[in-house]
C-alpha cells in the first residue's frame, strides 16, 4: 500500500480505516475451494458452459508514461525557442559602411574588393586599406571606426546588447580612430597591438601602429593604456602614450599637433552625418 | 483475504518477494503454462489468487452463496480466457478486474438492490466462519462479531463503485494506482471515491459508536 494514498485523510477517516483493517479475513468454505480448484485444474469448470473461446476480459492498461519524458518533450521546444529568442535579442546593430575616402580599394579577409554600400562585415574580419583608401564603419549609435589609408586592422565583432559586452579590435599596422556613441554605455572596447592594449570605456582615440612602436592619442575622455592588463595607465584627454617594441619605458606626453588635427577632423566628420 | 493475513507479496504493488517474477511468486514459465491450460500451472494460479478473489467477491456481494457464484464465474472466465493472459505482467490486477466486472454484472442482472439494512450475523454464514476460533474469550468473540457485522453492513450500504475501492484498498491492500487499473478509472478519481467512501463509512460506523 502506498502511504501517499492516505495523506489527505482526516482523523475520522483514519479511524474508519483502522476499523476496516482490523476486520478478520474472509474464510471460504474449504469444500467449495477444493471442488473449484479441481474443476479449474482439470478443465471441468468449462464443460457444458456455453462460453466462446475468447471471452471478454478486462484489459489492464499500462501505467502512464513517466512524467519526466513528457516534461522533456514539452520543455525542449520551449527551451529552444527561449534560446533563439535570447540570441536574437542579444544581437546588436551590425557593422555597416558609413563613409569611404579615395578609390575604396580594400582587402577583406584576403579578398580584394571595392568598398561600397552593400558591404557586409562579419565578426572579427581582417581589413586592409589601400594607399588612398580610408573607411568609416559604424555600428549604429555605438561605435564609429575610422580606418586610415594603408592600414591593416581586425574589426571587433558586432556589439551585443546583453552578454559579452567587451569587444576586441586589433591594429597590425597603420591607424585606427575610434569614437564611441551614446549606445556604447556599459560596453568596452579593447584595441590590441604588438606593443600593448588600450581599453576604452567611452572616448575618442586613435591607435597608431608603427614598425616598432604604438602610439595612442586620447582626444576625449580617458583611456587605459599599457603593455598588458596589469600595466594599464589612465591617460586623459589631450595626452598620448607611446609603447615601444624593444622594451623601453613607455612615453606619456601631449598629443602631437598634427595627430590632434587629424583626430579633430575625425570628430567633425562624425558629427556631420548620423551613424 | 483480509489485511491481517495479506502478505506483501500477494501480487500487488512492488515488493522484494516479487522481484524476478511478474506475480511475486509465479514465474513467467508458470504463467505461460496457464496460457496453455497446463493443470499444474492452473493449480498454482488458483492457489495464489483464490483467497483474494473470494474475499473481494464476498465483500462486494455480502453473502457466501453470491460470493461463491462470483468466484466460480471468475475462474470459469479465467479458464476460458487463459490464452489471453499476458505472461509478462502480474495477473493479480487482471484477475481482480474480472472479479469486479462479474460483481457489477450481477448487480445489473439481478436488478436486486441489496437490502442494506437487513444484513446481520444470522443472515451471513460466511461471517460466522470468519470469526476466530475457540481460543478467544466468548465476550471478545461477541464484540469482534459485532464489529465485523457493523463493518460489513456499512460496506454493503455503500454504492458499488465506492465499495469496490474501499475493499480493494483496505482489504486487498492495493494502491490507488493499481485500483485505477482494475476499475478502469484514473488514480485521482479513485482517490476521490475512496475519500467519499470513508466519509460515508464514518457517518455509519462512528455515529453508531457514539
Amino acid at each position: 500500500m502506498n502511504e501517499r494514498d492516505d495523506m489527505d485523510l482526516d482523523s475520522g477517516q483514519r479511524k474508519v480505516q483502522e476499523t476496516l483493517r482490523r476486520v478478520a479475513p474472509v474464510r471460504p468454505d474449504p469444500a467449495f475451494r477444493s471442488r473449484l480448484r479441481e474443476q479449474f485444474m482439470s478443465g471441468a469448470i468449462a464443460e457444458g458452459q456455453d462460453l466462446p473461446d475468447a471471452i471478454e476480459v478486462p484489459t489492464i492498461r499500462s501505467a502512464p508514461a513517466s512524467r519526466p519524458r513528457s516534461w522533456w518533450w514539452t520543455a525542449l521546444p520551449i527551451a529552444a525557442v527561449l534560446i533563439v529568442s535570447f540570441l536574437v535579442a542579444d544581437r546588436g546593430p551590425a557593422w555597416r559602411l558609413h563613409a569611404v575616402e579615395g578609390s575604396g580599394e580594400v582587402t577583406m579577409d584576403g579578398t580584394q574588393i571595392v568598398a561600397g554600400g552593400d558591404m557586409r562585415f562579419g565578426d572579427e574580419v581582417a581589413m586592409s586599406t589601400g594607399d588612398d583608401t580610408g573607411l568609416q564603419i559604424a555600428s549604429e549609435g555605438i561605435l564609429l571606426l575610422d580606418i586610415a589609408p594603408h592600414s591593416e586592422v581586425v574589426l571587433p565583432r558586432a556589439p551585443r546588447r546583453l552578454l559579452r559586452r567587451t569587444m576586441t579590435a586589433r591594429v597590425n599596422s597603420g591607424e585606427l580612430r575610434v569614437k564611441s556613441g551614446p549606445g556604447f554605455s556599459g560596453r568596452r572596447l579593447v584595441v590590441e597591438t604588438d606593443e600593448g592594449r588600450t581599453v576604452m570605456i567611452g572616448t575618442t582615440i586613435s591607435v597608431y601602429k608603427g614598425a616598432d612602436f604604438t602610439c595612442v592619442c586620447v582626444l576625449e575622455g580617458i583611456a587605459r593604456i599599457g603593455r598588458d592588463q596589469d600595466h594599464l595607465d589612465a591617460i586623459p584627454a589631450g595626452m598620448r602614450k607611446v609603447m615601444f617594441a624593444d622594451g623601453r619605458a613607455p612615453l606619456v606626453t601631449e598629443i602631437e599637433p598634427h595627430h590632434k588635427a587629424d583626430l579633430e577632423l575625425f570628430e567633425q566628420s562624425a558629427g556631420q552625418a548620423p551613424w | 483475504m483480509g489485511p491481517k493475513s495479506k502478505s506483501p507479496s500477494s501480487g500487488q504493488g512492488s515488493s522484494s518477494a516479487s522481484a524476478g517474477t511478474p506475480d511475486g511468486g509465479l514465474s513467467r514459465e508458470t504463467l505461460e503454462g496457464v496460457g496453455r491450460r497446463d493443470p499444474a500451472a492452473l493449480a498454482a494460479l488458483f492457489d495464489r489468487h483464490f483467497e483474494r478473489i473470494y474475499g473481494l467477491a464476498f465483500r462486494m456481494m455480502g453473502n457466501r452463496p453470491d460470493a461463491e457464484d462470483v468466484t466460480q464465474e471468475v475462474f470459469l472466465r479465467v479458464h476460458k480466457a487463459a490464452h489471453q493472459l499476458d505472461a509478462s505482467r502480474r495477473p493479480g490486477p487482471w484477475l481482480l478486474a474480472i472479479t469486479a466486472n462479474v460483481c457489477r454484472e450481477r448487480f445489473r442482472k439481478q436488478k436486486r438492490v441489496i437490502d442494506r439494512g437487513s444484513v446481520s450475523l444470522d443472515d451471513d454464514s460466511g461471517l460466522s466462519e470468519r470469526l476466530p476460533g475457540s481460543q478467544q474469550d466468548p465476550a471478545e468473540e461477541l464484540q469482534q462479531a459485532d464489529t465485523e457485522g457493523r463493518v460489513q453492513r456499512a460496506i454493503l450500504a455503500l454504492p458499488p463503485d465506492l465499495r469496490e475501492v474501499v475493499v480493494l484498498h483496505d482489504f486487498e491492500g492495493m494502491t490507488h494506482e493499481d485500483i485505477a487499473q482494475v476499475v478502469g478509472a484514473g488514480a485521482p478519481a479513485v482517490r476521490k471515491r475512496y475519500s467519499r467512501a470513508l466519509t460515508k463509512l464514518k457517518e455509519t460506523l462512528l455515529d453508531v459508536e457514539k
